[in-house]
């Protein structure tokens, strides 16, 4: 029997928690946050799991949601302190501070997005676009000005 | 250290971070509260929506003489029928142990005599009479059916009066389902006692107006305003939910004020999670004054 959508999105958070976890960290950098981003997606990704289309897009679908979720939660702390001079999310235990590192920091989210689902997360260009709910050309094309500015960030050091 | 290198070595910070163990166990806790609030809702769309149509077509019946012309013409008439009291005319409870209920079946009656024998057998005041006691009996049907099926259920049905002057009277009946977590539903009887008229929202407007997208654009420009505040969360806006709130429904929940302000109320889970309980909104005057009706006010 086919199964539905609602076992699959519950599955798929059971057997990648790990991933969605970073992925969300990758963002927010601190694990409060982060646990709270991966709290939120879960249950809005079982409320909503009628609304997934294909089944097999279940994970990105997921990534999707771990993504809106952190960028929302960031925006909702930069307020927070808005007045306070615009430095980089907080530092967590794991990352040292590399330029490499601080350059990707720098980055507009949906260009971060790009970089950490297509490098760090090793997922296909038509993954990633699936993740950023944006065409294919789109993901391209972000991912290069991504990568030039990394580049062109390295090089100023 | 050369870019590669230092690519490596982020992939590796970035691999290296690991969920706490309270992870696991809060993404199970969302998982499981979000299938409960589904089930809650599914079983409650079919409480919400009872006897509607039925109250519809008896304030259709009625809508001829609550037109606009005649509805102010009643604005000089003596209110009908004096005062009103509401009282309790029936009380259901359940108790054994596992389930209980606590219902209050309220009647309007006159305020004069204050009993429910006086209480009139036609007009709006009998309409929502019998409506409440058709709604509420419906509760208790399915709360003795539920408590058959699942055990450790939870009723509790109670009854207020949100608006009394010689123009209006709202009836607010607040129901509250307990199972594992409450469901907290409501619903409002407005009565245009001029007009002698049970009032859907749709009757505070002339035929044909669209109401709906005036007052559903404030309702998002408020909920905007309070998700940007941080003070509350709407299902609207989100790009992954293709269900957020875009608009009112055609007979939504509503009452008026003693000075004739409309409230457009929701209940739990309608627009938002269930942390957020039953919105209401108010709606300013300027938003519908151009479309009100003249005797509603």
């Amino acid at each position: 029997m086919k199964k539905d959508n609602e076992s699959i999105i519950n599955e798929m958070l059971l057997k990648n928690y790990e991933k969605y976890y970073r992925i969300a960290y990758g963002y927010v950098h601190n694990e409060a946050d982060a646990l709270d981003v991966v709290q939120e997606s879960a249950y809005k990704a079982i409320f909503h799991a009628e609304k997934l289309r294909k089944q097999a897009y279940a994970d990105t679908w997921i990534c999707r949601i771990i993504i809106n979720e952190a960028v929302s939660l960031l925006r909702k702390n930069r307020k927070d302190i808005a007045g306070l001079p615009d430095e980089p999310a907080g530092y967590g235990e794991v990352w040292e501070d590399i330029d490499l590192k601080s350059a990707i920091e720098r980055l507009p989210e949906h260009e971060r997005s790009v970089v950490i689902l297509r490098y760090f997360e090793d997922m296909t260009l038509e993954q990633v676009a699936q993740a950023a709910g944006e065409n294919l050309n789109t993901v391209k094309s972000r991912l290069y000005r991504a990568l030039g500015k990394l580049r062109i960030a390295l090089e100023e050091t | 250290m050369n870019r590669n290198e230092e690519w490596e070595q982020l992939k590796t910070e970035y691999h290296a971070v690991r969920i706490p163990e309270e992870g696991i166990e809060r993404i199970q806790n969302a998982v499981r509260r979000a299938e409960m609030d589904k089930k809650r809702i599914q079983r409650t769309k079919r409480i919400r929506n009872f006897g509607i149509g039925a109250a519809a077509a008896a304030a259709l019946v009625i809508l001829p003489n609550t037109n606009q012309d005649i509805a102010y013409a009643m604005g000089s008439l003596p209110v009908i029928g004096g005062l009103f009291r509401v009282v309790t005319v029936r009380e259901y409870t359940h108790d054994d142990g596992h389930n209980t209920a606590n219902v209050d079946i309220p009647m309007i009656v006159p305020e004069d005599t204050g009993t429910t024998e006086s209480a009139p057998e036609s007009g709006a005041v009998a309409q929502v009479n019998k409506s409440v006691e058709e709604y509420t009996e419906e509760l208790i049907t399915q709360f003795e059916r539920d408590m058959q099926n699942e055990g450790y259920l939870g009723l509790d049905v109670s009854y207020e009066t949100i608006t009394d002057t010689p123009d209006w009277f709202t009836l607010k009946i607040t129901g509250l389902m307990v199972q594992a977590s409450g469901y907290e539903f409501h619903r409002y009887y407005n009565i245009d006692r001029r007009a002698d008229s049970v009032m859907q929202l749709k009757d505070l407007f002339p035929e044909g107006a669209d109401y709906i997208t005036p007052i559903s654009a404030e309702i998002r420009k408020q909920m905007r305003e309070q998700m940007k505040a941080d003070t509350a969360m709407y299902f609207l806006d989100d790009p992954d939910m293709e269900d957020s709130f875009e608009t009112i429904k055609e007979n939504q929940n509503y009452y008026l004020d003693a000075d004739g302000n409309l409230f457009i109320a929701f209940d739990e889970y309608e627009v938002g999670p269930g942390y957020i309980g039953s919105p209401v909104f108010a709606i300013p005057s300027e938003v519908t004054e151009t479309i009100r009706k003249g005797g509603a006010q």
